[in-house]
């Protein structure tokens, strides 16, 4: 019948054509705002997700250290009994972020590593410069970590039996890892900065969250620093300041809370921690010996610091302008006390007083006479003023714990809290060779010592 | 009841005629009006006799007693003995049955079929059955009326009552893993094509009936959405009449205010007793330093004044005994909370007019919930043509418009499970005049500061509700157009298409009569010489949201339909469909708005931070005012068939099959298809001539097996970056970018197969009837959130990482024990379901994977399990929550809890969901009268109660009233297990406890969920009137739970009562 088979004809042919029309319209995508890595801008764009590269550093190392310490009732008040535990320095797990947040950066740097020659450039300066921002971020979240959950290290160090992190140097979640040595540790470290240092390119970035050269050198004066590399750290402080060395004149700072631009002057690099309420203005507070130290010229005193209605004093000086999380990036200021340092080690004496003078002037009240201070000063006392210096210049940073795990190597320190009625000291030697536990989580899931 | 009239005339020649066999002479009439009825069949000795037009019909019988049974639909049946002398003449009359229409033909969206035909499992419920209860939402009408659906109502409270809210529905139990109150949702079908619309913007009133799509063999045909099975609504359509005939109907049904008293909360007097306990011990110190001044309870404010003599002894006493004896819950019920009342207003006309036959229909509802401040409206209508232009060709078009806007009054205070922050203040005083609580600074700061210049800082619950500033505006249009032409007697073709657009706008003014707004503006101001400076701009603020769905189905399909030989019978369907969706939303703020005139300020700094006043916060940002857009686009495309063959209307098989494809992004073309199909089969038992029995008028085995699936299209098998604003905040030109997921190039679609076995019975033509199934569910490919080690970077991860299996029976019996005057059916539902983990590949990490709520994933084991620590009763010095290791009482919480604890070690009560559930439905109906009662059950389940949470008593001032049964000295743990209140709080002690064994009880309980009267007025002359009262949450009949918590809404507050009135008019 034939008009059967062209009827049959026809619906057979309008439905082959539909299934050739089919391949385009389902390549559709469902999202506008989803997209694979496909040029340099998409992985550059990893990078600037400041919430998660800069953001959410572990606080823990302010948190052990003395600059603040926690009134009983707000010690009480704390609602995480891991965060009430680390404040006391107790060997149990710490609180699951200070671990998982720097790894989410760790995990950001590898994958962008992985897909650095799968995807288009602007300029082979734009895929340098991705490489160098990618492994400076590694190295720093390395480093954070070790500070923390590591015992210390000197550069030189021949002890391997201690354990190191877990150096996830890929984006492969199935991957299984174990904890590597510290001294595998902190070769990662120094190598991920070095490189860094050397892709990064001179020119300052226009937002301190971008890093260029002269954070990479800032980071790594730091971090030579904390493993008593002194000629290193010197090397690296000196570049860095040739690059950039303007310091903020707190003369001109307003007398008021978080008085600080978000991106002042001194900053070369923006990374910020998140320390739950241990370290909030509420709850902390500053060691009042501490606190007696600054000069009633040095306008930190005023600034930095406000009376709280117990008496003791709050921090509200952070160049984050936030009451909660706490500034870990990288000054000019610290640079300078960094350099004055290791001169001073190098019994440089001269020039280490000029760079802690060029500082102080840009704290104390302007026209300030510093010869009572300065002038016949002991070589061994002016090593105690720079560190003491370095106290009253980087509170809240961060940096505290780390001299203080160096310098135990050298002067009888010991910590003590007092809580109520019990106090609790960790004895030098034990600092020597103090490490955090890891957060339960990570123990269970990833299966570590 | 039978009413039979037989008239003999018989001829007394009985001798001669035996041999020959006699002649007989039918009529058949309506009882009613006695007018003949056409083409109704006659058994007689197994041959079949249809009636003529006339209602007559004759036949020879040699026998000398016959049996002739008389069927015709909406007719009772009858069966007549006759004794056969000479021939007779007899009139049988046939009462109208409405109840007994079986629903000959079940609709899935594709096709109709006729129920006898069906070899899948399919539900099926009546007009009569869905307006049972009235309701503004179709789906609700489901709840206790049909098997194998569950309704979660963990998320529904006595403040949702009048609310548009989406019941979460599973059918035939659960079969994903992840966030499942959103994925388990069944595949609603409205107009032959799924909705995915907003369920509150159809109008109950133009749905006919409801078919559940249960087993594979009724869903495959939809294919990769039908994995949770499928719920057809089927509108009403035009009916052929000579002239229009039509409904109104309106009802108002009323809820009572909630009684907030049952709440299981402590005495305000005593909790002010532990706020002076905390005081004492310095835990208020900080917030009363604190530079942002956060708010004070007024008895800690009593405190205050007390340590620093600022008020005198006396004073102190009077005050604090004033407000001990406030609770306020009673000012909730004075002034926040009404009587909710919902009022439906419908009307329905149907007409036709020479080949045109049409539907037309409007509603109007509105509802004043019992949140004051809160409204809901709706309207919808609808116009559905049907055009018979000739013999071959139907060409039919509707149009559905619906639009509903919601008032919300955000800001204002709500009771819920945690009760509502310090429970004794007062809303209002005793002359009824608005009270200022404290919200988010202390009452003594905000009255004092700002030399008067600042705008009233203070928040007024009561004044809040005065201006509701929040409206949401939904509007949806679905046109429908389909042609039917058929080609051939056995061949029609029939195309459809649908336009859908629905708009969702959300828009909320905040004016200086919202705290909020004035907040804003002395957040943002400075004094500086008497003057303000406004740094957040003075004015109004406005928030609009818009998001649009603009849709496109089509479908081009085949039906053929061929009998031959009276005893084979052929149907089939094939056919193509695509459908598309266009979904986009984007949003702004305008801020310093005068409303009245519509102007707002030219230039607006967005970025530069601004100080904040008296530096309560470190500094604000106005932030960028346009909301980041989305634009999502989900496209289908799928071939589909089945085909069904009978033979002698008793053996039945089907098979149906379906691939469909979609865009889910970052797989190949190939890969994006996936088949799914079925099988199944049908043996009409009664049919048989071995069971050719009298009373069995029904006995089928139908068997089905087969596949459906499940697709997310949120998920991604390559890594994929999506783009953020998170540059804004951090005043940064650049935004960033965040790895959505690791790489999974195996990621594919979860598939479910699905066997079923059935029976639906029926004895002695309806007096009893029902169905059992059995069913079994496997589904493969799961999806599943497997967390990971967060030294990965990721906290988690979803991949196929599961295979569950579930098993249940649905069954149902109704009888009509008394059918006479007095009429009374009663109907059981028995619906039984359970789930099982069989395969998971995520790894056992420790007793929070089988504690968490939701779905837990450990192999082998339920997948919705309660399991608890062991208790191992209270410390007896210290009163402090023990567990058990190693077989000896313990308090090392965090052993207690790691990964080295087994399932073994923890206790596992059952199921965390009802495992069976079901109904008791009775009817009685007398004359004019019609009284029906509705009983739920749920049991074989476990629930954890509340109980008293240390963190909570802390931060939101909840105390639940087992503190009054805390350890508060040794001796007392052999009386109690509520732990002693320890401060500091002990955070793993408390969650502990909370975990813990003793708080758990069975779920078991029956409910009278209604009862319904009616009485039908039917000695009216045009009209038909119906007028109704329905009572509603009736009350719990028994309860194995000791607590007075309810386990489906985990709250000790119960449903309101309910209560509706209304009426029908059909004409």
């Amino acid at each position: 019948m034939n008009i059967n088979s062209k009827w049959i004809v026809y619906i057979l042919l309008t439905i082959s054509l539909f299934s050739f029309s089919c391949q385009k319209y389902l390549d559709l995508k469902p999202d506008k705002k989803l997209a694979i890595p496909y040029t340099g801008n998409d992985l550059q764009a990893i990078l600037d997700n400041i919430p998660r590269i800069n953001d959410g550093e572990s606080a823990l190392s302010e948190i052990a250290a003395d600059n603040f310490f926690l009134p009983y009732a707000n010690w009480q008040g704390i609602e995480e009994i891991e965060n009430r535990e680390s404040y006391i320095w107790q060997n149990t797990p710490v609180a699951e972020l200070y671990w998982s947040y720097m790894y989410r950066k760790i995990y950001d740097s590898n994958f962008v590593l992985e897909y650095i020659d799968k995807v288009s450039y602007q300029s082979s300066l734009q895929r340098d410069y991705i490489y160098g921002n990618a492994r400076l971020i590694r190295g720093i979240a390395f480093q954070k970590l070790a500070e923390v959950f590591c015992i210390p290290f000197w550069k030189g160090m021949v002890n391997d039996n201690s354990f190191g992190l877990v150096l996830k140097l890929s984006s492969d979640i199935n991957e299984t890892n174990k904890r590597a040595t510290l001294f595998e540790t902190h070769k990662q470290i120094s190598e991920d900065l070095i490189e860094a240092s050397k892709y990064l390119p001179p020119n300052i970035s226009e937002y301190p969250t971008r890093p260029s050269k002269v954070v990479a050198y800032a980071a790594l004066a730091r971090y030579l620093l904390s493993i008593q590399d002194y000629p290193g750290a010197y090397n690296y402080a000196n570049l860095s300041l040739q690059i950039k060395s303007t310091l903020s004149n707190y003369n001109n700072i307003p007398l008021v809370p978080y008085p600080f631009n978000l991106y002042n002057d001194e900053i070369l690099y923006f990374t910020r921690s998140y320390p739950y309420r241990n370290l909030s203005e509420d709850n902390a507070r500053v060691d009042t010996v501490l606190y007696n130290y600054y000069d009633d010229a040095d306008l930190r005193k005023e600034i930095l610091f406000k009376k709280q209605l117990d008496g003791y004093h709050s921090f509200v000086g952070d160049y984050s302008k936030s009451n909660f999380e706490k500034f870990t990036g990288l000054t000019t200021a610290e640079m300078y006390l960094i350099r004055a340092e290791c001169l001073t080690r190098e019994k440089k004496y001269l020039e280490a007083q000029n760079d802690l003078l060029l500082l102080l002037k840009s704290r104390y009240v302007s026209n300030y006479d510093f010869t009572s201070l300065l002038l016949g000063l002991e070589p061994v006392n002016l090593l105690s003023q720079i560190l003491l210096e370095r106290r009253k210049e980087l509170i809240g940073r961060g940096v505290r714990w780390t001299d203080i795990r160096r310098l135990a190597f050298e002067r009888p320190i010991q910590m003590k809290r007092i809580l109520l009625d019990k106090t609790y000291i960790l004895e030098n030697d034990d600092i020597k060779g103090f490490a955090f536990n890891l957060p339960q989580v990570v123990i269970d899931r990833g299966n570590y010592e | 009841m039978k009413y039979l009239m037989i008239l003999l005339i018989s001829i007394i020649f009985s001798d001669e005629l035996i041999a020959q066999g006699c002649r007989v002479d039918a009529t058949v009439r309506k009882k009613d009006d006695g007018q003949p009825i056409s083409n109704v069949s006659l058994e007689v000795d197994n041959f079949n006799y249809k009636t003529n037009k006339d209602g007559q019909v004759y036949f020879f019988t040699s026998k000398e007693l016959s049996v002739i049974k008389i069927k015709h639909l909406g007719y009772k049946s009858e069966v007549v003995n006759i004794r056969c002398v000479e021939n007779t003449i007899i009139i049988i009359d046939l009462v109208a049955d409405v109840q007994e229409l079986d629903s000959v033909y079940i609709s899935t969206g594709y096709e109709k079929i006729s129920k006898e035909r069906a070899t899948g499992a399919y539900e099926y419920i009546d007009n009569k059955l869905l307006n049972r209860t009235v309701g503004m939402n179709i789906l609700s009408r489901l709840e206790n009326i049909t098997t194998g659906i569950h309704f979660d109502k963990q998320s529904i409270s006595s403040i949702s009552l009048g609310l548009p809210i989406t019941p979460k529905i599973s059918l035939h139990g659960i079969n994903t893993l992840r966030d499942y109150s959103n994925r388990s949702s069944p595949l609603i079908i409205l107009d032959n094509f799924p909705y995915d619309g907003d369920i509150n913007s159809i109008n109950p009133n133009d749905i006919e009936s409801i078919t559940i799509l249960k087993d594979a063999a009724a869903t495959s045909i939809w294919g990769a959405k039908a994995g949770n099975g499928v719920i057809v609504l089927t509108s009403k359509i035009a009916k052929s009449s000579d002239r229009i005939k039509g409904t109104f109907s309106s009802n108002i049904t009323m809820h009572s205010k909630p009684d907030l008293m049952k709440h299981q909360v402590i005495n305000p007097a005593d909790y002010i007793e532990i706020e002076r306990f905390l005081f004492d011990k310095g835990f208020y110190r900080n917030m009363e330093i604190n530079r942002s001044r956060p708010a004070l309870s007024p008895a800690v404010e009593l405190f205050l004044k007390e340590r620093d003599k600022i008020i005198s002894t006396e004073e102190f006493s009077q005050s604090l005994e004033r407000l001990k004896s406030q609770d306020i819950r009673d000012d909730f019920n004075s002034f926040l909370y009404r009587n909710s009342t919902i009022r439906q207003h419908n009307i329905n006309l149907n007409g036709q007019s020479n080949k045109n036959r049409f539907i037309l229909s409007a509603n109007y509802d509105k509802s004043m919930p019992i949140q004051k401040g809160r409204e809901f409206d709706r309207a919808n209508v609808r116009l559905d043509n049907n055009y018979q232009l000739n013999d071959k060709l139907n060409v039919s078009t509707s149009i559905r418009w619906a639009i509903s806007s919601e008032s919300m009054a955000d800001g204002v205070p709500v009771y819920s499970n945690v009760g509502y922050k310090y429970p004794y203040m007062k809303l209002a005083d005793s002359l009824g005049n608005a009270l200022a609580i404290p919200k988010e600074y202390r009452l003594s700061y905000i009255e004092n500061t700002g030399e008067g210049l600042l705008m009233n800082w203070l928040y007024k619950p009561l004044e809040e509700i005065l201006n509701p500033p929040t409206k949401n505006i939904k509007k949806d249009l679905y046109i429908n157009t389909g042609i039917t032409y058929k080609l051939f007697p056995w061949l029609i073709m029939d195309i459809k298409y649908q336009y859908s657009d629905n708009l969702n706008n959300l828009n909320s003014l905040y004016d200086l009569s919202n705290y909020r707004t004035r907040n804003q503006i002395n957040l943002g101001s400075k004094i500086s010489d008497g003057n303000v400076i406004y740094n957040f701009p003075y004015g109004s603020i406005l928030q609009e949201d818009y998001s649009t769905g603009i849709g496109h189905n089509g479908r081009f399909q085949t039906n053929v339909s061929k009998s031959w030989l009276d005893k084979h019978q052929f149907n089939s369907v094939l056919g193509f469909e695509f459908n598309s969706k266009h979904t986009m939303s984007n949003g702004l703020t305008i801020i310093g708005l005068d409303e009245n005139t519509l102007i707002f300020p030219a230039i607006v700094d967005y970025l530069t931070p601004y100080p904040i006043y008296d530096n309560l916060q470190a500094s604000g940002t106005i932030g960028q005012p346009l909301r980041p857009m989305t634009d999502l686009h989900q496209r289908y495309v799928s071939y589909y068939g089945n085909a069904s063959y009978s033979y002698l209307s008793r053996y039945i098989f089907s098979a149906s099959f379906r691939k469909d494809a979609s865009n889910l992004f970052g797989l190949s073309t190939n890969d994006k298809w996936s088949p799914l199909w079925s099988v199944g089969g049908k043996w009409n038992l009664a049919k048989e001539n071995f069971l050719n029995k009298q009373w069995l008028s029904k006995l089928d085995l139908r068997g089905s097996y087969g596949f459906s699936g499940n697709v997310d299209n949120s998920l991604s098998a390559v890594p994929t970056l999506r783009f953020l604003s998170t540059g804004n905040p951090y005043l940064v030109p650049w935004q960033g970018a965040q790895i959505l997921n690791a790489p999974n190039s195996e990621l594919r679609w979860e598939k479910v197969k699905t066997i079923t076995i059935g029976l639906d019975f029926g004895f002695l033509n309806g007096l009893l009837s029902g169905s059992i199934d059995y069913y079994s569910k496997n589904t493969k490919d799961i999806y599943t959130n497997v967390p990971l080690d967060p030294t990965t970077g990721l906290d988690g991860m979803v991949i196929n990482g599961a295979n569950i299996n579930g098993k249940g029976v649905d069954f149902q019996i109704k009888a009509i024990p008394i059918n006479s005057s007095v009429r009374w059916s009663t109907n059981l539902l028995f619906s039984y379901n359970n789930t099982w983990i069989k395969r998971n590949y995520k790894e056992y990490t420790g007793p929070n994977d089988l504690l968490t709520e939701g779905i837990n994933s450990v192999e082998g084991h339920l997948a919705f399990p309660l399991y608890s620590y062991k208790w191992g009763g209270l410390d007896p010095q210290t009163g402090e929550p023990r567990g058990v290791l190693n077989g000896e009482p313990s308090k090392d919480y965090r052993s207690l809890r790691n990964k080295n604890i087994q399932p073994s070690d923890l206790v596992f009560h059952g199921s965390r969901r009802p495992v069976y559930w079901g109904a008791f439905r009775n009817d009685v109906q007398f004359r004019n009268w019609a009284i029906s009662a509705n009983i739920s059950w749920k049991a074989g389940y476990y629930f954890r109660k509340e109980s008293i949470n240390y963190a909570h008593v802390l931060n939101n001032s909840y105390t639940h009233v087992d503190y009054y049964n805390r350890w508060q000295k040794p001796g007392d743990e052999e009386f109690t297990d509520v732990p002693a209140f320890l401060y500091p709080l002990n955070s793993l002690a408390n969650s502990f406890y909370a975990n813990s064994e003793v708080l758990v009880e069975k779920g078991d309980h029956i409910y009278l969920d209604n009862i319904r009267l009616d009485y039908r007025t039917s000695n009216l002359k045009f009209i038909d009137l119906t007028t109704f009262l329905i009572m509603s949450n009736v009350g719990t009949i028994w309860s194995a739970s000791k607590s007075g918590q309810f386990p489906d809404n985990l709250t000790s507050i119960p449903m309101p009562r309910s209560f509706s009135f209304g009426f029908n008019i059909n004409f």
